[in-house]
């Protein structure tokens, strides 16, 4: 037999059990496993193979789960509370960039008037306007820096330890 | 029999929105119901992928928590266990990374003490016992010797019964090069299973 239709036959079986075969295909590959008992073989030690990987079975510990469950939950309650205290946070810069534009006119002319009071010069009232107008914002941005740095030092409180794992050997 | 299929169709279709849902709540309730049907199945493929017990439950956790945080992206378009199986294989790759710049291909073998691709816990007769544990060992190190980008997308395929497209998705590669990971994974596994048993 032409050894191009053994190497064919190889192919097909692999094929069939990747993507599947076409009807004709199917019907010629099936003819010549019937004839061709190398080739039976090695189809036969594919599927063996694909059974035996199906037969190995890996099942997580209930101790796993438990502890996974346990830590999502944590997770999730803390999220919920970063989450509750954005709300008002958002809300209140929101205000407070408005009250900012509203107000901007208003708080030019008092440092204007300052700077021309005490004789500074335009830089350094405009330096001083700016680090007014930024200091609210700068404030929230340490605040929320220190909360974040105090939320991910709290982030999963347990964990799947050795310790763990020995109770569950001990179960 | 097209009844039975559109109605099964829909029944998934409601299903994936009902999880994209909890999962843009943020519901822990969902989140418990998502862990407990897909346990084994996860662990399972970080097991196959990791070849390492150890490290395949500390993903396990750590796969969850990024399903929580980031259930938001899950559309419910595409079935959960692509998307979950998706996160598991980051954050595996990520790891490899910080501990060293391997490939996935570094993870051929399995690592020491335990073996990795444990047998189930059941309660056989002591012949089954005996003859599944050498049958499974067999297998298991047969699987080990697959090369884990193989073992990968056999697992995916044969195991999770997973369409290619899907696969494609999890892997992130296209179809042709998860098509010929496939064809390799198996002769890979059969040579295998040839040396295990001669």
């Amino acid at each position: 037999m032409n050894p191009d239709v053994h190497q064919r036959a190889q192919h097909l079986i692999a094929a069939a059990l990747v993507e599947g075969l076409p009807a004709a295909e199917q019907a010629w590959l099936d003819q010549h496993l019937q004839g061709c008992a190398v080739c039976a073989q090695s189809a036969a030690g594919t599927r063996r193979a694909l059974e035996a990987l199906r037969w190995v079975a890996v099942s997580a510990d209930r101790t796993l789960v438990e502890v996974t469950q346990q830590r999502v939950r944590l997770r999730a309650r803390e999220l919920a509370e970063r989450q509750e205290r954005w709300l008002p946070l958002v809300v209140s810069c929101g205000l407070a960039a408005l009250a900012s534009l509203v107000t901007l006119s208003y708080l030019w002319q008092g440092f204007a008037w300052m700077g021309e009071q005490w004789k500074l010069p335009a830089l350094a009232w405009q330096a001083g306007l700016v680090s007014v107008w930024f200091l609210p914002a700068s404030l929230t941005a340490v605040a929320l820096w220190m909360q974040s740095r105090v939320t991910n030092g709290n982030h999963g409180t347990m964990h799947w330890s050795p310790a763990l794992r020995g109770r569950r050997g001990g179960e | 029999m097209s009844l039975a299929v559109y109605c099964a169709t829909t029944w998934m279709t409601d299903e994936r929105a009902e999880i994209a849902r909890g999962l843009r709540r943020r519901d822990p309730s969902v989140l418990d119901r998502l862990i407990e049907q897909y346990q084994h199945r996860l662990l399972r493929y970080l097991v196959y992928l990791a070849g390492n017990r150890s490290l395949a439950e500390d993903l396990f956790q750590e796969t969850w928590l990024r399903v929580l945080e980031r259930g938001r992206q899950y559309d419910g378009k595409s079935p959960f266990e692509t998307w979950l199986f998706a996160i598991a294989r980051h954050l595996l790759i990520d790891t490899l990374r910080r501990k060293s710049p391997a490939s996935l291909d570094a993870l051929r073998d399995p690592g020491e003490g335990a073996a990795p691709l444990d047998p189930p816990a059941a309660d056989p007769s002591a012949y089954e016992l005996l003859a599944g544990r050498e049958q499974e060992t067999q297998v298991a190190a047969a699987v080990a010797g697959v090369p884990a980008v193989y073992r990968e997308v056999l697992m995916l395929r044969f195991q999770e019964d997973l369409a290619l497209e899907e696969i494609s998705a999890v892997v992130g590669a296209p179809l042709s090069t998860v098509k010929s990971r496939l064809y390799r994974g198996l002769s890979a596994l059969r040579q295998q299973m040839e040396r295990s048993q001669a």
